[in-house]
């Protein structure tokens, strides 16, 4: 982990290029450039509003607002590993020339996912700005958590995909497994509440660290409370360990990556 | 004066330092095998191509080296294992000295302004923002085209493109400087002016490595040429007679290869 930071912190004028290139390339060919950082979530929260509300008539009060919790984080999550799962592969041209580490091309979807997941968390914020308070502070902690665990595991998908390219396929498959399985549109509370579900497969869900960490999420910004430490901490260290392992993995095979993209 | 004369004692003519030094190199692709390939069996060594086999040679402080050879012989190949993005299956390879390859239009961002690639691509080589903002003005004007420096480079012809991109790689002062037919585009003023440019890094003892199909410019620039056919070097030493023999390897491959009777496995090597 000290050699990972040691590198990116070398090459930090190459990862602030990159990462203007990223944010910049998303809108520069629209028409209305920048405004598209905040219609998408928008948006987003627009169509499953209409479905759980209009439709099915469920949700509480203040729906959307809960929806749109859920929605900028999971699309946060899943749109940085898609991309750390091609980083390697979509960057051949670049990585065939420049020396720069390829650990950097891993991490620059997590950072420009982060800024924009910070847009999208700023619109809740002042949308709902009565409870805010000393609390939302918070958030800062968990948009770092968010750009930990993507990185951890985009460390295992980025090499994955150079030698499987089938990975990138079934992720988006799994991902979409995820964005159920997770409580997005729901309260988890409502998964431990029905009864029908055996206990074994309620502890299952509770290993999920997206539950808890949209559970926080909200606790900040729709309820206005500070979030359960406990299993932020859990994930926190779990995430770490991940990201050790997939260093020392990365390192050892980078080196053979070029000829294979 | 004094200074002068104690420098001269100091230095006596030293032999000149090896930058680049590959001894028995060897580089090996394993094509792409589906799940299928693999269940019923290709074997494992249909399924390898060797792109480099027994490459030795040396590059010394003050060097051009040229290369050249058919489409497909390993030339490209070659330049990435020297930037130590390919490493070799055999052999070593040694270099001494921060290098650059300058491929075509490689990196560039065709959504972003001219302006804009040049800090991209000068902090992919290693550069930091201040050491751009100092150089561009140097850049803008080798570089020459122009009122295009602010627009977008998907608008930029193929030469506009390899003119920024041969006046970023080079204002950076690489030690080692690798060029993959970059000089090939460009008009005649412009290869002119980058000519003079490549002599002026060869007089500040540093090395270059020049990939061409121009003999032409090889015989201009270099003072060695390596010939590689089949990821072998068929022929390495002094231009004029490297590329002679290339020349009429060319007219007619394959009577040449039958009259030589040599298939590159033995490489004839000259030394000057």
């Amino acid at each position: 982990m000290l050699r990972a930071t040691k590198d990116i912190w070398e090459n930090r004028h190459a990862l602030r290029s990159q990462f203007y290139v990223n944010i910049k390339t998303t809108v520069a060919t629209t028409r209305l450039g920048l405004l598209w950082w905040i219609l998408d979530p928008l948006l987003l929260m627009l169509i499953y509003y209409f479905v759980v509300k209009v439709i099915f008539d469920r949700g509480g009060p203040n729906y959307h607002l809960f929806a749109l919790c859920g929605i900028v984080t999971w699309q946060s999550f899943s749109r940085s590993i898609t991309l750390c799962t091609s980083s390697l592969t979509s960057n051949a041209g670049l990585i065939k020339q420049a020396l720069v580490p390829m650990v950097l091309y891993v991490i620059i979807s997590p950072l420009v996912q982060a800024f924009f997941y910070l847009i999208g968390l700023m619109i809740i914020m002042v949308w709902n700005w009565p409870v805010l308070g000393f609390q939302t502070i918070g958030v800062f902690i968990l948009v770092f958590l968010m750009v930990l665990m993507s990185f951890a595991i985009g460390l295992f998908l980025s090499i994955f995909e150079v030698y499987i390219r089938d990975t990138g396929k079934l992720l988006s498959y799994i991902l979409r497994f995820g964005f159920y399985i997770s409580p997005i549109l729901y309260s988890p509370d409502r998964i431990y509440e029905i009864a029908s579900i055996p206990d074994y497969a309620k502890t299952l869900y509770s290993l999920n660290p997206m539950v808890h960490f949209i559970t926080a999420v909200r606790d900040l910004l729709f309820f206005g409370r500070m979030f359960d430490y406990l299993p932020i901490v859990i994930t926190f260290g779990v995430t770490l360990c991940i990201m050790q392992i997939g260093l020392v993995f990365f390192r050892r095979v980078s080196p053979y990556v070029p000829k294979m993209i | 004066m004094s200074e002068i004369l104690i420098n001269a004692v100091s230095q006596p003519v030293k032999a000149p330092q090896p930058m680049v030094t590959f001894s028995n190199v060897g580089l090996c692709f394993q094509k792409h095998a589906s799940i299928f390939d693999l269940l019923f069996g290709r074997k494992k060594k249909d399924r390898e191509f060797w792109a480099l086999q027994n490459i030795s040679f040396t590059v010394c402080e003050g060097d051009t080296i040229g290369i050249i050879g058919r489409n497909g012989s390993g030339k490209s190949t070659l330049s990435l294992v020297c930037t130590k993005i390919y490493r070799p299956d055999r052999g070593k390879v040694e270099i001494n000295g921060r290098v650059q390859l300058l491929a075509l239009g490689v990196g560039f961002e065709k959504q972003l302004s001219g302006r804009e690639n040049v800090y991209i691509n000068g902090s992919l080589m290693g550069l930091k923002f201040s050491e751009i903002r100092r150089q561009i003005d140097d850049i803008e004007a080798f570089a020459d085209i122009g009122d295009f420096m602010d627009e977008q480079m998907r608008t930029y012809s193929s030469g506009m493109k390899s003119r920024l991109a041969f006046a970023i790689a080079t204002a950076i002062r690489p030690e080692i400087l690798i060029l993959d037919e970059v000089l090939a585009t460009g008009d005649k003023a412009f290869q002119d002016k980058a000519m003079e440019r490549m002599k002026n890094l060869q007089s500040l003892a540093r090395c270059a490595l020049v990939i061409s199909h121009n003999p032409a410019q090889l015989r201009k620039l270099c003072n060695k040429v390596i010939w590689l056919e089949k990821g072998k070097i068929v022929m390495q030493g002094d231009p004029e007679t490297v590329l002679s023999a290339y020349s009429a390897f060319c007219a007619n491959p394959k009577e040449w290869m039958a009259k030589n009777n040599e298939e590159p496995n033995h490489p004839k090597i000259i030394v000057n």
